[in-house]
C-alpha cells in the first residue's frame, strides 16, 4: 500500500474507530467498507490468438496437507506482447483423488503425482504436481499462519491494534514484527478471552472481526475467508508457539516480476511464493498483503490480481510478514492521434526519457524560448535572476551553443557554490541552535568551497561520514553536532546518502519497507562509537569516535553487528573507525543507492520534482519514473568521479530540462515522465532575491553584510517573516520535506500587500527611480522592468497597457511602481517555468 | 572618630551621593606590538585612565607618560605611555596593565614583535578599498561587525609570504578568518581555525607571479567591535610546536620546530636559563632579518624529559623509561601508537598527566596502561582544557606499558606530546576566582577561592603574599568538606594609593604528616577576562594584580537621639535610640553596639536594617551601677563594597543613681550588744536647699511685711496669699520637705496675716491651719503631728491661735486682729512646746507640754497636712531650723524685723534648714534663701531578723558621705551570719525623694 492508500485506509479506519465510540450501528460502516474494497470491475478478457501459452509454476509440490498453489497463465502473442489468462484458462486435473482444481488453485486431495492440464486460445500446456505427507497433519504455524493472518486482515496495522497503544486495549506489534508480544497478548491477556480454546468459535479474536460482538474496527473477516479457518484451527491446536526448529520464511518470490501490458491486456494475477529454510516452498497468496504505488495506474486486489487503470507504472508491492517484493508492472495503450515525432537528443539523458515517453506515448512539449531559458536556467544553477544586461546579452547572442556556453558559465560563478549550500545547509541542518553562529559560518563557508571547487561526491561524503576532531577547525565534523547521538546518525545517514527513510525500523520493522529493527541498529552499530566531548574554546565540540561500544537492538537485547543495505552484516572486529567501512561501501560505484540518490536529487532540484519523489525516499514501493534514466545518471555520475558539475551540465544541456512548460494534448496529463516543464513556485529565497533585484533593493539580513542575498544565507537564523512565509526551512530535519511548497493565503498577502514588497516598491532609491532620474522614458523603465522580472521584453500590448497606465495614473512615479508591483504579482515572475 | 551628634548636622557633613572613582580598565591597546629595542608610544583605550600612576608590563620594561600628546593623563578614555622594551626582551605573547590612583587595569594581551607596527585606516571593507601595505609588516585592527577588511600588497613572482593573525590567543574576541585573493576576487588561500593556534589564522603563500595580492580578513560569524587583531605578514616560518617540548633548566638544547612554511635548516639550539618566568621560554625562528621571526614556547623543567624511540609502536618495541618523570613523543603518522615501558612497585601510586594543546600541540592524546600480561590497566582521554589523566595504583611489582595514540589517531610532526608521571599525593588545587583586585588604602579587597580536592576533606588555610606590611585575611578558611570561601584581606599599610602588587594568594592543610602547600590558579580568571582564551600565558598564572585606591569615603554616620541614659537600678532597662545617615548610593543594614558599658549592663546586638533609619538599642542593668553619668561609645558598623567601616559617637552616657548607699558593719554584732557600721554614700551628696511647693490656688504678689512698717524687709516685699476656702485637700497651701529628722526638736517661724472676717456668714468652724508636721496615725489618734490654726467660730479659740496634736488643743490668748502682720514662732524642745506672738518671748502666746508625736520631714503650711482647715491671709519670711531656738533668739529675730536693716541676715545667721521669702510670682517652686548643710537620709533595712535594730534615719552634714551607726541585737537573735542585708536609703536628691539601695552586706551575729 502506498502512502496516499495507507492514508485513506487510516482515515477510514480512524473514522470508523470514531464512529463505533458513539455506537451506530457498524454494520453499516462494514458494509462501506465491503463496497469501497471490492476490485474495481475490468473489461472481459480478449483471448485472441496467442503464440503460445506459458503456465507458472511449471511443477510443484504440495507438501502438507490444506497447501495450495496458484496457478498464473500468460498467453504471448505474435507482436511481443503478453497477457494474463489465468482467469479464461481451463484447469483441469487429471487425476482428483490427487489434485483438485478450483479456478486456477489447485489443492491437494491425497499423495501421489499428477498433471494439470490447462488450456487456453487453442493452446495446451501440462503442469506436473506432486502431493505428500497427507496423512501427516500440518498444524497451524503461528508465526506464517496465524500472524500472516492477521496482518493480511489489517489487524495490526499503525492504524488498529499495531499502534503503539492499540486499539480497545488490544495491542499487537505493527505487522507482526515481534511475535513474542503477540503470543503474549493473544493469548494470556484479558483474561483469555481473546482465545477459547474449549470452544475456538467463541474466541474473540474470531467474534469481533466478524462483527458477532462490537467491534471498533469494523467487520473484518468472513467465515469464508481462508483466514477464518487459520485462525480458528490454530485456536482448536491449542494456539502453539512454532517450535524453536520449525523451518523459517527466507524468501519471498513474486511472479511475476515485472510485466508490460498493452490493451487490452489490462489485467495480472501475481503470486507470492514463501521459501522456507527446509527448502520447501508455499504458495501464500492468500495471505500476503498486496497494494499498488500508484492507484491512479493500476490497483492490485487482496488476491494479487492487479487491474491496470491508465497508461503508466505501477510497483506493485507484496509483503508477506517481514519480507517483501515488488513486481513492476507497465501499462500502455494506443492513444488515438498519436505520433512520436522523434526529438533530437541532445545527450544520454533525452535518450532514456524520450524512449519512455514514446513507450507511453506521452509526447514531449516544444523547447523553450531562450528568454524561458535564460530564466530557468540562472534560477536553477544559481538561485537569482540574470540581470537585464545579461538576460539581452544572451538573447541577442546569435551562438548556436549559447545555452551551453551559459551553462558552463553559471556553474563557474561563486553565487552557484552559495545557491547550492543553500540547499546542503538544509539538509545538513546548518542553524545557529545546532552548531552555534561560528560553527554555521565555517560549515556553510566548508560547503560553499566544495561546491565552488567542484569536490567529488564521495569525498563530499567521506569528508562528512568519517568526520573527527573540532567541529571549529574541522567544519564537516559539524555533521555529527546536528546528528547528536547514533539513531539520529542512522536516520540522517539513511536518507541524505541511501535515500531512506529508516526512521519507521527504530521502534518496529518498516511497515512499507524492507527495512527490518535489527536493519536500523545495524547501520547504528557504524555511529555508535561517534562520541561529542567539549573543545578548548567555547562553544566548540570535538567529535571523536571511541574504541569500543556496540549497539544493542532494544526489543531483543541482541547486539547488532554492523549491518550494509543488500550486503549484510559486516565484520568489522577491532577498535577502528567503522564508519569508514561504511564509507568505502556507500562511494564504491556499484552501490545501488549512493549515486542515484545524489542525481535524483539535483534532478529534482533542476525539475522541481524528482525521478524518484519524492527524492529522498527510495524504496520498491516508491519506484522511479524511469529506472533506466536514474540508472544512467547514476553510472554517468559514479564512473566519472562523482562530478556533480557534469551531472548537471548533462541535465542542463538536455532538451529534457529545455522543455517549454506549455503542454500538448499529449502530455497535458503527465507529472511524473518529464514531457515538459514543471511550473513551479520560486523558492523563499529565491523569490526574494527576485524581488530584490527587480527592485534593484537590496534586503539587510541582521548580523551579516550589507549585501549578502537570501540565496547565500547561511542559517534561517535572520528571521525574516517573509522567508518563512514561503517556505524556508527552520533546517530541524534531514528531510528534503521540510521545505514547504504549498501555496497559502499569507503568500498572497505577502505579494499584494506585504511589506517587504511595499518596501522595495516604493524606495527612493529602486531601480524604476534610479531609471527615471537617468533620464529613461516610460518605454525603456517598463522594459527593463519586464527584462529584469520576466526575462523578455514587453509584448505591445503589455507595453501599450503599461504606458497608458502610467499616463493615466497622474503621478508618474505611482504609475511605475504600479507596474514593478503587477510585474511582481504576475504568475510569471513568482513561477519558475 | 567623633561626629557631632545631632543627626540634623550629620545630614549637612555628607553629600547624598560621591562619586567614588571606578579603576582603570583597557579595551585594547594600539599597537597591539612593542619592539625590543624601541620606544614605543602605546594608546591605552578604555575607560577611567585619567590619572594614571604607571604601565605594568610582564616583561623588563620602562614606561612613562609619552610627552607631545595633549593632555595625556587627563582623557578617561585614553593614556598613551612611551614603553622602552629592552633589545634583549623575547618575542611573542606579553601582558600589561595600567594602574591610577583609583586602581589597576584588567590585564591586556599584547606581542612582543620584531615586525613594525602600522595601523588599519578604517575604511578597506572592499576589494576596492584595500588599504595597501607595504611589507614585512604587522597591522592592528579590529573587525567592525558584519563587514570584511580588506589590504592590499605586492609581491615579486615566487615571493614566499607569511599571514598570521594574533586576536584569540591575544584575547580579542575575534574567531578571525583570513582569505588571500588575487584583484578578480579568486581565492588562492584560506585560513579559518588553525590547530594549536587558538582559533587563530595563519597560512603561507608563494606566489606563482608577481602583482597585487589581496588580505581579507573578518570574523567568521560577522561579529564586531571590540574585535581586534594583529595581522603580522612577512617571511618568517609559522611554526606550531617544538620538539622536544621541554628542555630542563640552565642546559644547552635542541629543538625542532614544526609546522607550516618551517624550512628552517636544521634544529634550532637553544640555552634554557636556569630561571624562567612563568617556566616558559619562547624561542624565535626566522628565515631572514628584518623579514619578521616566529617563536614557538618551550617549557622549562627541573628535569630532562625522556623521549620515545622510535620504532615503538608495539609492546615489544616499546621505549624503556624511568618513572616518574616526564616522558615525550609525537605521532609522525597517522595510527601511529607509541609504548613506553617501566616498571613500579606494587602499592605506588601515580599520576599521568597528559599535556598537549596547553603547550601548544594540535594533539589530543590517548593514553592507556597495560601490565605485563597486555590486560588494560586504566586508560584516558583529554577533554576541553583537561589534557586527560590516569591515575593508578599499581597491583604488583613489574613492568608495565603506557600507550599512547592521537585519540583520532591522527599523525604529523607537530602532534607532539609530553606526558608527566608523579606520584600520586592527596591534597587539593586552588583557583581564585579572579585575575586583579582593587582595594582602597588600608582598605579591603575580597576575593573567592574555590578547592578541588582530591582525597583530603578537612580545612584549608588561605593566606596572602604580597598585599602589604601587616595584612590581614578573614574568612580565610574553606571549611571541611566544603569547595570555597571568600576571603576578606585588608591590605597592609605598606601599600598606598596608586600602587600596584601581585598577590599570591597560598593554601595550607595539614594531611597527614605533611604540610601541603599550593599557589591559588588564575588561569581561570584570566580566561574569563580574555574572551575565554584557552591558554593564557603560564606567566601570569597564580599572580592576582593588585591596585590600591584612594582611602575609601565614609558612608554613613550614625546618631544617638537619647544621648543620656538613666540606669538608676539593678533591673533597670533602657535604650538609646540610633539614627543613620547614609550616602554615596549604601543602602544597607547598620549594625549597631555599644561599647565601654558599666560592670553589669549589657545591651542588646542591634542593626538598622536597609531601608530604615533609627534603631533602639536595648539596654539592661543586671546590678546597679554607680552615681553620675557614664560615657559610653556608640558604634555603628557596616560594609559597602566590601569595605568595612565604623563610625563612633561617643557623647552618649549611661546615667547612674543619684545616691548610692552601702553598709559596711565594723565587726560581728554580739547578741545583746551593739556593734558599729559604717555607711558609705556616694552620688550627689550636696545638700539641697529646701524647696517648698505652691500647690494649687496660693497667690502670690500680695503685701507682706514691709517697710515703713517693719523697715527689715524691704518696701516692697511681697507674700503668699491663701483664699481659705475648702477645696480639695492639698489645694491653696505649700508643702515642704526638710532634713529634719523624726523626733528632733526644731522652730518654726513665720510672718502670719489673717484675713478671715468670722463675722461673715457661714465662717468656718476653724479660721485655718498655718503650719502642720503630722505624725503617724493611729487608731487612739487619728491626726497626730503639731498643727498651728486659728480658731474659728466654733469650740476653738475665735480669731486666736492654737495648738493641736490630735489629742489636745492648746488655745492662745491673743486675738489676733485681721489684716494685721503677725511674727509667730513654734518652739519644740523636747517635750516643751512653746508659741510666741509678735516677739513677745517673756509671755509665750502658747505653752505646753507635750510629748512629741510627729515623725515625718514634712511640713504643710496653710493647711492641715490631711488638707483640713484651710487658712485664709497671708503668710510670709517662713523659716524653720532643726533646732529649738531660743527665746531670745525668737525675740531678735522679731526685733530685725523691725530694725532698719536687712532682717533675714540675721534670721540665717542661726543657719535655718529652711528661708522661704515666698517672693516667688510664679512657678511652683518656693526656694529657700539659707545655705544648704544637712542632708536627711531615710533608712530601710531589709532582712534583719527580729530583734536585731538598725537606725531609721541619718542626717549627713554638707556633702558627708561617710556616717556610722549603730546596730543592736536583742538577746533572742540567733547567732549567726545574715548574708543579704541590704539599706535602701531615702533622701532628696534634685528630683525629688530618691531611694538608693545598698549592694548585700552581711552581718555575723555571735555570741558574746
Amino acid at each position: 500500500m502506498n502512502w496516499q492508500a495507507w492514508k485513506r485506509h487510516a482515515g477510514r479506519m480512524l473514522a470508523m474507530t470514531l464512529v463505533g465510540l458513539i455506537t451506530i450501528p457498524s454494520q453499516a460502516i462494514s458494509d462501506e467498507v465491503e463496497a469501497t474494497d471490492q476490485a474495481p470491475a475490468h473489461e472481459a478478457i480478449v483471448v485472441g490468438t496467442p503464440a503460445r501459452i506459458e503456465v507458472f509454476p511449471a511443477q510443484f509440490k504440495l507438501a502438507a496437507p490444506g497447501r495450495q498453489m496458484h496457478l498464473i497463465v500468460t498467453g504471448h502473442y505474435a507482436d511481443g506482447s503478453v497477457q494474463n489468462l489465468t482467469s479464461v484458462a481451463q484447469v483441469v486435473s487429471q487425476d482428483d483423488k490427487v489434485a483438485a482444481v478450483e479456478g486456477a488453485v489447485v489443492h491437494p486431495a491425497g499423495n501421489g503425482a499428477t498433471g494439470i492440464i490447462v488450456s487456453v486460445g487453442g493452446h495446451e500446456q501440462n503442469v506436473s504436481v506432486e502431493v505428500c505427507n497427507q496423512e501427516t497433519a500440518d498444524p497451524v504455524s503461528f508465526q506464517y499462519g496465524t500472524l500472516a493472518v492477521l496482518s493480511k486482515q489489517g489487524c495490526n496495522m499503525g492504524a488498529c491494534h499495531g499502534s503503539p497503544s492499540g486499539k480497545g486495549g488490544f495491542r499487537m506489534s505493527l505487522r507482526a514484527y515481534d511475535p513474542v508480544l503477540d503470543i503474549e497478548t493473544l493469548v494470556r491477556e484479558a483474561f483469555n478471552r481473546r482465545t477459547n480454546l474449549y470452544e475456538p468459535e467463541a474466541s474473540l479474536l474470531l467474534r469481533k472481526p466478524l462483527m458477532e460482538v462490537a467491534h471498533g474496527g469494523g467487520r473484518r473477516l468472513k467465515k469464508s475467508d481462508p483466514g477464518y479457518a487459520v485462525l480458528r484451527d490454530w485456536i482448536e491446536q491449542g494456539c502453539q508457539v512454532d517450535p524453536a526448529d520449525a523451518p523459517t520464511c527466507t524468501t519471498l518470490e513474486v511472479y511475476p516480476t515485472e510485466r508490460i501490458l498493452m490493451r487490452p491486456a489490462h489485467t495480472q494475477q501475481v503470486v507470492a511464493l514463501a521459501h522456507f529454510s527446509d527448502g520447501s516452498v508455499r504458495d501464500v497468496t492468500a495471505l500476503a498483503c498486496f497494494s499498488s504505488s500508484d492507484e491512479a495506474v493500476a490497483t492490485v486486489d487482496d488476491d494479487g490480481l492487479v487491474t491496470g487503470l491508465d497508461r503508466g507504472e505501477a510497483a506493485i508491492l507484496v509483503r508477506f510478514l517481514d519480507k517483501i517484493e515488488t513486481s513492476s508492472m507497465m501499462f500502455l495503450k494506443q492513444v488515438p492521434g498519436f505520433h512520436w515525432n522523434s526529438p533530437p537528443e541532445n545527450n544520454f539523458v533525452d535518450h532514456h526519457a524520450f524512449k519512455k515517453l514514446e513507450q507511453l506515448q506521452i509526447l514531449p512539449s516544444e523547447l523553450c524560448t531562450d528568454e524561458e531559458f535564460v530564466r530557468r536556467v540562472y534560477l536553477d544553477v544559481i538561485g537569482i535572476l540574470p540581470e537585464p544586461a545579461e538576460t539581452a546579452a544572451f538573447l541577442a547572442d546569435a551562438d548556436p551553443n549559447k545555452r551551453a556556453r551559459l551553462v558552463d558559465q553559471l556553474l563557474e560563478r561563486p553565487e552557484f557554490a552559495q545557491f547550492w549550500a543553500l540547499k546542503w545547509g538544509d539538509l545538513l541542518r546548518i542553524r545557529n541552535a545546532k552548531v552555534t553562529v561560528g560553527g554555521v559560518h565555517k560549515f556553510q563557508r566548508w560547503l560553499v568551497a566544495a561546491f565552488r571547487d567542484n569536490m567529488p561526491y564521495d569525498q563530499f561524503a567521506r569528508d562528512l561520514l568519517t568526520a573527527t576532531g573540532s567541529t571549529f577547525e574541522n567544519p564537516p565534523a559539524n555533521y555529527y553536532r546536528t546528528a547528536t547521538e547514533t539513531n539520529d546518525c542512522t536516520e540522517t545517514t539513511s536518507q541524505l546518502f541511501l535515500g531512506i527513510r529508516i526512521q519507521c525500523a527504530k521502534c518496529h520493522n518498516h511497515p512499507f519497507e524492507r527495512w527490518s529493527q535489527d536493519n536500523y541498529y545495524g547501520i547504528g552499530a557504524f555511529f555508535n562509537r561517534v562520541q561529542r566531548k567539549p573543545g578548548v574554546n567555547p562553544e566548540e565540540q570535538v567529535i571523536w569516535v571511541a574504541r569500543a561500544g556496540e549497539v544493542t537492538q532494544p526489543r531483543t537485547g541482541q547486539q547488532m553487528q554492523p549491518w550494509l543495505p543488500l550486503t549484510g552484516t559486516a565484520e568489522l572486529a577491532g577498535e577502528g573507525d567503522r564508519r569508514e567501512a561504511l564509507v568505502e561501501w556507500l562511494v564504491k560505484p556499484d552501490n545501488p543507492f549512493f549515486a542515484k540518490v545524489e542525481v535524483n536529487r539535483i534532478w529534482g532540484h533542476l525539475f522541481g520534482r524528482g525521478i524518484v519523489e519524492p527524492v529522498d525516499d527510495f524504496r520498491d514501493s516508491n519506484p522511479p519514473s524511469s529506472a533506466s534514466l536514474l540508472s544512467s545518471l547514476a553510472d554517468d555520475f559514479a564512473n566519472n568521479g562523482y562530478d556533480r558539475r557534469r551531472v548537471m551540465r548533462n541535465i542542463l544541456n538536455s532538451r529534457t530540462y529545455q522543455l517549454s512548460s506549455r503542454k500538448n494534448e499529449f502530455n497535458a496529463d503527465d507529472v511524473k515522465y518529464f514531457s515538459h516543464a514543471n511550473t513551479r513556485l520560486l523558492s523563499a529565497e529565491q523569490l526574494l532575491d527576485a524581488i530584490c533585484r527587480v527592485t534593484g533593493v537590496a534586503e539587510k539580513f541582521a548580523g551579516l553584510p550589507s549585501g549578502t542575498r537570501a540565496t547565500q544565507l547561511p542559517s534561517p537564523d535572520v528571521d525574516i517573516e517573509f522567508l518563512k512565509v514561503f517556505g524556508q526551512p527552520a533546517r530541524e530535519t534531514a528531510c528534503a520535506c521540510e521545505r514547504s511548497s504549498d501555496s497559502n493565503l499569507s503568500q498572497a498577502l505577502q505579494m499584494i500587500n506585504g511589506p517587504l514588497v511595499h518596501g522595495k516598491v516604493r524606495d527612493e532609491n529602486n531601480r524604476l527611480r534610479a531609471q527615471a532620474t537617468a533620464g529613461k522614458t516610460d518605454e525603456q523603465i517598463v522594459d527593463e522592468l519586464y527584462l529584469a522580472a520576466l526575462c523578455r521584453h514587453a509584448s505591445e500590448a503589455e507595453m501599450a497597457t503599461a504606458t497608458a497606465h502610467i499616463a493615466n495614473a497622474g503621478d508618474r512615479m505611482r504609475g511605475l511602481e504600479d507596474v514593478c508591483w503587477a510585474l511582481l504579482n504576475a504568475n510569471e515572475f513568482l513561477f519558475q517555468h | 572618630m567623633k561626629r557631632p551628634i545631632i543627626a540634623a548636622l550629620i545630614v549637612g557633613l555628607l553629600p547624598a551621593s560621591l562619586a567614588w572613582g571606578k579603576p582603570p580598565s583597557i579595551g585594547y591597546t594600539a599597537p597591539l606590538g612593542v619592539e625590543p629595542g624601541k620606544a614605543t608610544d602605546v594608546v591605552f583605550h578604555g575607560g577611567d585612565l585619567a590619572g594614571p600612576t604607571g604601565v605594568w608590563t610582564s616583561f623588563p620594561s620602562t614606561a612613562e607618560l609619552a610627552p607631545g600628546v595633549e593632555k595625556n593623563g587627563e582623557d578617561p578614555a585614553a593614556v598613551t605611555y612611551r614603553i622602552d622594551v629592552p633589545a634583549e626582551t623575547p618575542l611573542g605573547v606579553a601582558a600589561v596593565r595600567v594602574t591610577t590612583g583609583e586602581g589597576v587595569s584588567n590585564v591586556r594581551l599584547l606581542l612582543v614583535d620584531d615586525l613594525p607596527s602600522a595601523r588599519k585606516a578604517g575604511d578597506n571593507k572592499s576589494l576596492e578599498s584595500a588599504q595597501p601595505l607595504t611589507l614585512p609588516v604587522a597591522v592592528d585592527g579590529a573587525c567592525d561587525a558584519e563587514s570584511t577588511d580588506f589590504y592590499k600588497f605586492s609581491v615579486a613572482a615566487g615571493q614566499r609570504v607569511s599571514f598570521e593573525v594574533f586576536a584569540r590567543r591575544l584575547g580579542s574576541a575575534l574567531d578571525p578568518m583570513i582569505q588571500l585573493l588575487t584583484a578578480d576576487g579568486h581565492e588562492l588561500a584560506y585560513s579559518d581555525d588553525e590547530p594549536s593556534s587558538g582559533a587563530d589564522s595563519r597560512l603561507n603563500h608563494t606566489f606563482a607571479e608577481a602583482g597585487d595580492f589581496y588580505l581579507a580578513i573578518r570574523d567568521i560569524r560577522y561579529h564586531g567591535g571590540s574585535h581586534h587583531y594583529r595581522l603580522r605578514i612577512g617571511d618568517f616560518p609559522l611554526p606550531t610546536v617544538p620538539y622536544p617540548l621541554a628542555a630542563s633548566k640552565g642546559s644547552a638544547a635542541e629543538v625542532q620546530v614544526t609546522g607550516q612554511s618551517v624550512e628552517l635548516a636544521g634544529p634550532l639550539a637553544v640555552s634554557m636559563p636556569a630561571q624562567v618566568p612563568g617556566d616558559r621560554l619562547n624561542v624565535v625562528a626566522g628565515y631572514a632579518p628584518g623579514q619578521g621571526s616566529s617563536w614557538v614556547t618551550l617549557l622549562a623543567t627541573d628535569t630532562p624529559d625522556q623521549l620515545e624511540q622510535e620504532p615503538n609502536d608495539t609492546p615489544e618495541t616499546s621505549t624503556p623509561v624511568t618513572l616518574p618523570g616526564a616522558l615525550e613523543g609525537r605521532f609522525e603518522a597517522p595510527a601511529d601508537r607509541d609504548y613506553f615501558s617501566f616498571t613500579a612497585a606494587k602499592g605506588q601510586r601515580w599520576v599521568f598527566r597528559g599535556q598537549t594543546r596547553s603547550l601548544g600541540s594540535p594533539g589530543d592524546l590517548f593514553m592507556r596502561l597495560y601490565n605485563a600480561e597486555g590486560g588494560v590497566l586504566a586508560e584516558a582521554q583529554d577533554n576541553g582544557t583537561s589534557e586527560g589523566s590516569i591515575n593508578v595504583t599499581f597491583p604488583a611489582d613489574g613492568t608495565y606499558r603506557l600507550a599512547v595514540e592521537d585519540t583520532n589517531r591522527r599523525g604529523g610532526p607537530d602532534l607532539v606530546y609530553r606526558i608527566l608521571v608523579e606520584p600520586y599525593e592527596p591534597g587539593f588545587t586552588l583557583a581564585a576566582a579572579a585575575e586583579k583586585v582593587d582595594a582602597p588604602q588600608n582598605g579591603v579587597f575580597v576575593v573567592k577561592v574555590t578547592a578541588a580536592r582530591s582525597d583530603y576533606n578537612g580545612p584549608i588555610t588561605l593566606s596572602v603574599e604580597g598585599a602589604g606590611e601587616g595584612c590581614t585575611v578573614s574568612s580565610n578558611v574553606i571549611s571541611e568538606g566544603k569547595p570555597e570561601t571568600t576571603m576578606h584581606v585588608t591590605l597592609g599599610s605598606s601599600l598606598t594609593q596608586g600602587q600596584l602588587a601581585l598577590v599570591r594568594i597560598v593554601g595550607q592543610a595539614t594531611i597527614g604528616e605533611t604540610d601541603f602547600r599550593t599557589t591559588a590558579s588564575t588561569l581561570d580568571a584570566l580566561r574569563g577576562a580574555l574572551s575565554g582564551l584557552p591558554f593564557p600565558p603560564a606567566v601570569l598564572d597564580g599572580e592576582l594584580a593588585l591596585g590600591v585606591g584612594p582611602v575609601f569615603p565614609e558612608f554613613f554616620q550614625i546618631a544617638a537621639a537619647t544621648p543620656i541614659v538613666p540606669l538608676t537600678s539593678a533591673g533597670a532597662t533602657g535604650s538609646v535610640k540610633v539614627q543613620v545617615t547614609r550616602t554615596g548610593g549604601f543602602e544597607e543594614a547598620v549594625n549597631v553596639a555599644l561599647e565601654g558599658l558599666p560592670a553589669g549592663v549589657t545591651a542588646k546586638p542591634a542593626a538598622i536594617a536597609k531601608g530604615q533609619t533609627e534603631v533602639a538599642v536595648e539596654l539592661a542593668s543586671a546590678a546597679a551601677i554607680p552615681p553620675g553619668k557614664h560615657p559610653i561609645k556608640l558604634v555603628g558598623s557596616a560594609s559597602f563594597q566590601n569595605q568595612p567601616q565604623r563610625f563612633i559617637v561617643d557623647q552618649v552616657a549611661l546615667e547612674g543613681p543619684p545616691i548610692a548607699i552601702a553598709f559596711a558593719p565594723a565587726g560581728a554584732l554580739p547578741v545583746g550588744g551593739k556593734q558599729a557600721g559604717t555607711l558609705s554614700f556616694a552620688g550627689e551628696l550636696a545638700p539641697l536647699a529646701a524647696t517648698a511647693t505652691y500647690e494649687s490656688g496660693v497667690t502670690r504678689g500680695a503685701d507682706g511685711p514691709r517697710a515703713p512698717e517693719l523697715p527689715g524687709f524691704e518696701g516692697d516685699n511681697t507674700a503668699a496669699s491663701f483664699s481659705g476656702i475648702d477645696k480639695a485637700p492639698g489645694d491653696d497651701r505649700l508643702t515642704a520637705s526638710l532634713p529634719l529628722t523624726a523626733a528632733g526638736d526644731y522652730t518654726l517661724e513665720l510672718w502670719l496675716f489673717n484675713a478671715r472676717d468670722l463675722s461673715l456668714p457661714n465662717s468656718p468652724a476653724i479660721s485655718g491651719y498655718v503650719f502642720s508636721r503630722p505624725g503617724t496615725p493611729s487608731a487612739a489618734n487619728a491626726q497626730p503631728g503639731e498643727h498651728l490654726g486659728i480658731g474659728g467660730v466654733e469650740s476653738s479659740p475665735r480669731d486666736k491661735l492654737f495648738f493641736y496634736n490630735g489629742e489636745a488643743l492648746v488655745a492662745g490668748r491673743t486675738t489676733l486682729a485681721i489684716n494685721t502682720w503677725h511674727h509667730v514662732a513654734l518652739v519644740r524642745a523636747g517635750d516643751q512646746l512653746t508659741v510666741y506672738l509678735n516677739g513677745e518671748t517673756a509671755h509665750p502666746e502658747i505653752q505646753a507640754t507635750l510629748a512629741k508625736n510627729y515623725n515625718a520631714n514634712q511640713i504643710t503650711l496653710g493647711t492641715r497636712s490631711d488638707g483640713y482647715g484651710p487658712f485664709q491671709g497671708r503668710l510670709d519670711e517662713v523659716v524653720v531650723f532643726d533646732t529649738a531656738l531660743p527665746p531670745e533668739k525668737v525675740q531678735a529675730h522679731f526685733n530685725s524685723a523691725k530694725a532698719d536693716a536687712p532682717a533675714r541676715d540675721v534670721i540665717l545667721q542661726d543657719q535655718p534648714l529652711a528661708y522661704w521669702r515666698l517672693d516667688e510670682t510664679e512657678g511652683q517652686v518656693a526656694t529657700s534663701i539659707a545655705p544648704p548643710h544637712k542632708r536627711l537620709v531615710k533608712l530601710a533595712w531589709k532582712n534583719l531578723p527580729a530583734g536585731l535594730i538598725a537606725p531609721a534615719e541619718v542626717v549627713l552634714l554638707d556633702a558627708q558621705d561617710k556616717i556610722d551607726v549603730e546596730l543592736s541585737a536583742a538577746e533572742a537573735v540567733p547567732p549567726g551570719k545574715l548574708e543579704n542585708i541590704v539599706v535602701a536609703g531615702t533622701t532628696l536628691v534634685s528630683s525629688g525623694d530618691f531611694t538608693a539601695e545598698s549592694p548585700p552586706a552581711a552581718i555575723e551575729i555571735n555570741k558574746p
